[in-house]
């Protein structure tokens, strides 16, 4: 196995949910040929009309994913984070990157050469079932995953909202700028409501003044959300 | 008609229509088979045929047996789960979308319920034929693997809308979803009714109507109970894809 990575990122290339199905030593034949790549802040990984020949797991870092609308100002379609993996839909079909890529911060990517990880594939013809089903694991486990947003109460809500908010940062305690009448937008239920929900959340550690909200007990909170 | 270069018709009841015919050439342009020979897409859809329904028809279930998959010609189909007996609306799909693609995956289930709203056509294909064109057929392979992939993006993407965007951005984008034309004034309608529209989207009628009304200042203006006007697409367009609308 050529490809140098951090048993962190191998464990992140093994178990993205495309490989799901697949074990360890089948994820890293199918893709030897793959290698890392680092960019800087700001640099480009490709443009939209590239011919799709590789696809993409970010290692580290953040991809922006956007178009260029007929004005010439950015639209940002996806944005693409550690563990991510993107362009692949663009590389089975043998077609050319729909959006450009550009890194929003210094980024390390593992680059995943298309021809010959379809000609793996093809050699063993098992392989394809396998991400097929490694595919429908995933579907069922977002389907659940929407349905279950759809089916929080607005406090869970709330809180989902903040933790989302809140994911780059590691440190327990997190502040984030945000005014209540943002907040309540989002989440689309009026000021009184969110008053009255931000009291609930108050013994969980989530402490608000108009123009910013502390998170002092990320855990307390999911546990809250996911309970 | 030829055989073999048109599709059988099922009425509601099941039933073969007879001298009905869909030549296959109607089903060349669906994003999953464009750009296949017309002798492919007859391999692929050998078993296939034209399926009408009415209101109210449940297509599949959750957890049965996924043994044909559909694509939507006409009409539009709610897709659902049911978790402790609450019903929970995944979405409300129209043409040309994929639906049952567990079938793809041999021997799996379907994960989420489909259900006819209003009276719809689909294309209905039975798995097994299908899956035999493409253990044989490479190329079809991977074209049903973009497929899949690009699905999936879809769905991560509408979860980071339901955790990060306004009602008002996602209403937006629902609305660019359905309106008749790409550019210049235009018209958005409410093809099923919005209690639905709002469960797909994930909030409450109540919810529903205020973002409407805030996206009057970006000119979109309600002209009845079921239709919108868009003067200004490009400024909705900005709107939903601003990282902080709000």
């Amino acid at each position: 196995m050529s490809l140098s990575l951090a048993e962190a990122e191998l464990t992140l290339l093994v178990e993205s949910p495309l490989f799901s199905g697949l074990d360890r030593e089948m994820v890293l034949w199918l893709v030897e040929a793959a290698y890392v790549e680092f960019h800087r802040d700001g640099g480009t990984l490709f443009r939209q009309g590239d011919a799709a020949d590789r696809f993409f797991l970010v290692l580290d870092g953040r991809v922006n994913l956007f178009v260029l609308t007929e004005a010439g100002a950015h639209t940002i379609i996806e944005v693409m984070e550690r563990g991510q993996m993107f362009a692949e839909a663009a590389m089975f079909m043998n077609a050319r990157f729909p959006v450009n890529a550009e890194m929003s911060v210094d980024t390390r990517v593992l680059t995943l050469p298309g021809p010959a990880f379809l000609s793996r594939l093809e050699q063993k013809g098992a392989l394809a079932a396998r991400l097929f089903a490694s595919m429908a694991h995933w579907q069922r486990r977002l389907t659940r995953e929407i349905a279950d947003l759809k089916s929080r109460s607005p406090a869970q809500r709330v809180g989902l909202f903040l933790l989302a908010r809140s994911q780059s940062s590691d440190q327990s305690s997190v502040r984030l700028p945000l005014a209540m009448t943002e907040l309540a937008s989002r989440i689309g239920i009026t000021p009184e409501s969110l008053s009255r929900i931000m009291a609930r959340l108050r013994p969980l550690g989530v402490a608000a003044n108009r123009s910013e909200v502390i998170i002092t007990d990320a855990d307390a909170l999911r546990r809250f959300c996911q309970g | 008609m030829v055989e073999g270069s048109a599709l059988p018709v099922r009425n509601p009841a099941g039933d073969i229509v007879p001298g009905i015919h869909h030549p296959l050439l109607e089903f060349m342009l669906l994003p999953i088979f464009i750009g296949l020979q017309l002798s492919d897409l007859a391999l692929l859809l050998r078993d296939a045929w034209v399926q009408h329904y009415s209101d109210g028809h449940a297509v599949f279930h959750s957890a049965e047996p996924a043994d044909r998959l559909y694509v939507i010609l006409d009409g539009h189909v709610e897709l659902f789960v049911e978790t402790e007996a609450k019903k929970s609306v995944l979405d409300v799909v129209r043409r040309p979308a994929l639906l049952g693609e567990a079938a793809l995956y041999g021997d799996g289930c379907y994960g989420e319920s489909a259900r006819i709203v209003g009276h719809s056509r689909l294309l209905a294909i039975p798995a097994q034929p299908f899956l035999a064109v493409l253990s044989q057929r490479f190329d079809l392979t991977r074209r049903m693997l973009a497929v899949m992939s690009n699905r999936l993006h879809g769905l991560v993407k509408h979860i980071s809308s339901l955790k990060i965007d306004t009602t008002a951005q996602r209403l937006a984008g629902f609305l660019l979803g359905i309106a008749d034309s790409h550019d210049g004034i235009v018209t958005a309608r409410f093809l099923y009714d919005k209690r639905l529209a709002a469960e797909a989207l994930g909030m409450t009628a109540e919810s529903l109507s205020r973002a409407l009304g805030r996206l009057e200042q970006l000119g979109v203006q309600r002209r009845s109970e079921s239709e919108v006007i868009i003067d200004d697409l490009a400024a909705l367009r900005a709107f939903c894809g601003a990282e902080d609308g709000a």
